[in-house]
């Protein structure tokens, strides 16, 4: 126990005070904790001096903020050191560089619109690096959406939450859980169950011993509650295992397509020979669209006939002839799925207004 | 009606070849696509891996401090002197027995006076300390 007595009641300050009487040689200063993030962002931002240790801080709390996260936020699939790093230098980039529309950015750079709102250093890491939705979060969001498109595994992960979604539209109710937070999905009218815990429920799917996600999911709503499409997603991976693949990753067919500039001409040539109804048709597909979002846009798609006909010219006016023109028969183990990957980053960098 | 086309070419349909293998590819690229988007986006709205909570500042600071030890209480006979860690160096306190005791520290002594701060020539918290009271006696601090 800390014993008690008159040099306890002191503040700190008034200890230093009588220090430097004691003492004047020395120069007795109280330990005050000073939060040095806004003033390294106004000297970098202002006058561009204190990079190095604003980095410095960077990479500290990035490096906090990415301890929970697993392989697949990162780049190339793997959290490394050097993962880690580059996502601190992006974030700093980010930060430094790119205008930001929401709040509190509203067009500005997070550094430009932490100077001008004069954010103190709390502030400033939150919307950088703890925030829910902080730059860096958002980062890592769009590095995880390109591993589960490019990574064999985590594509599986993709499809089968495209999967759970369908399921879940047709048959489910959806619950909302309040605003920015996905709703929760719940079969209609269940009544009063027994609700279980996540790893209890993946537990009595396995014992089914069935594929189906249809009845896997329904399943899940039954034992589990209300769940989110997400959480339904992992809850199925772990029943049915992702699988194991060897197939070649999807950049593997860049190194047999022609140059960027071929890639692109390609493209461009073969997209403005195709009429309006094969352009929304290669649009709708390449974003997804479920077949109610392409006819309300384009009602003179709603006949047999006329997708009929653009599902044709798609196929053999647009992408035969860009497969043919970049090369990519020439790759004995080209996919239609490689090969259409560098038509479609073309795509999107050609018409981004269409495509991204 | 389109719809049966259209939704045809999402479907995994190994038996497609040619342009019409080509559409199809195109569908369940768009389809991955945008479900990659969604799950992503998904996980981030639900917070899934996010932690919100900074550590305290002053624990970061301290944490970053490399110093053993801030503070340590001596004690030898009716004496009780306290060390503590200062941005200038140790300070010590006596805080337990009678009045004319000093510290002999490395050759030096530092008169002690209950209750009254003083600076303490170390440049680390030592393992003990010599206190030699009003009557000449050396009595051993210890932790």
């Amino acid at each position: 126990m800390a014993p008690e007595g008159p040099h306890l009641e002191g503040s700190m300050a008034q200890i230093c005070n009588r220090l430097d009487k004691l003492s004047p040689q020395r120069k007795w200063t109280a330990m005050d904790a000073i939060d040095t993030m806004p003033a390294l962002v106004r000297a970098f931002t202002e006058e561009g001096t204190s990079a190095e240790a604003l980095l410095r801080e960077f990479m500290r709390h990035v490096a906090k903020v990415a301890r929970p996260y697993p392989d697949a936020y990162f780049t190339l699939g793997q959290k490394s050191d050097d993962a880690v790093d580059d996502l601190g230098n992006r974030a700093f980039s980010v930060c430094a560089s790119v205008p930001k529309g929401r709040f509190p950015f509203t067009d500005r750079t997070p550094f430009s619109a932490y100077v001008e709102e004069q954010f103190d250093g709390r502030t400033i890491r939150y919307h950088s690096f703890y925030a829910k939705l902080a730059i860096t979060r958002e980062i890592m969001r769009d590095d995880y959406a390109f591993n589960l498109r490019r990574d064999p595994v985590l594509r599986w992960r993709a499809e089968l939450y495209a999967d759970i979604g369908a399921v879940l539209k047709a048959g489910c109710e959806a619950v909302p859980q309040g605003r920015g937070v996905p709703p929760k999905w719940q079969r209609p009218s269940t009544g009063m169950r027994m609700i279980r815990p996540p790893e209890v429920v993946i537990a009595r799917l396995r014992q089914f011993e069935v594929t189906d996600i249809e009845t896997l999911v329904h399943a899940a709503l039954v034992e589990g509650g209300p769940q989110t499409q997400s959480k339904l997603t992992h809850m199925l991976e772990a029943v049915l295992g992702a699988p194991s693949t060897d197939e070649p990753e999807a950049g593997h067919t860049e190194d047999h397509t022609a140059d960027r500039m071929g890639v692109r001409e390609a493209v461009k040539d073969a997209w403005e020979a195709l009429e309006d109804p094969d352009r929304w048709l290669v649009i709708a597909l390449a974003r997804g669209d479920a077949y109610e979002d392409l006819i309300s846009a384009h009602p003179q798609l709603n006949n047999k006939v006329a997708v009929s006909r653009a599902v044709s010219r798609v196929g053999s006016h647009f992408l035969t002839r860009v497969i043919e023109a970049i090369g990519g028969e020439a790759a004995p183990d080209a996919t239609p799925r490689t090969l259409l990957e560098p038509i479609m980053a073309m795509l999107a960098e050609l018409y981004p207004a269409d495509f991204s | 009606m389109g719809r049966a086309i259209y939704d045809a070419l999402f479907e995994n349909d190994p038996g497609r070849i040619g342009p019409d293998a080509l559409v199809a590819a195109l569908a369940r690229h768009g389809r991955v696509h945008r479900a990659a988007a969604q799950l992503a986006q998904a996980e981030m709205d639900e917070g899934l891996y996010a932690v919100e909570e900074e550590e305290d500042l002053s624990m970061m600071r301290y944490a970053a401090d490399d110093r053993p030890a801030l503070s340590a209480m001596f004690s030898g006979g009716s004496y009780q002197v306290n060390v503590e860690t200062a941005d200038g160096g140790l300070v010590a306190i006596q805080v337990a027995g009678p009045p004319g005791g000093s510290l002999k520290l490395a050759g030096q002594w530092v008169v002690l006076n209950p209750g009254e701060p003083v600076a303490l020539p170390l440049d680390a918290m030592p393992d003990r300390l010599v206190l030699v009271d009003h009557v000449g006696r050396e009595i051993m601090l210890t932790r």
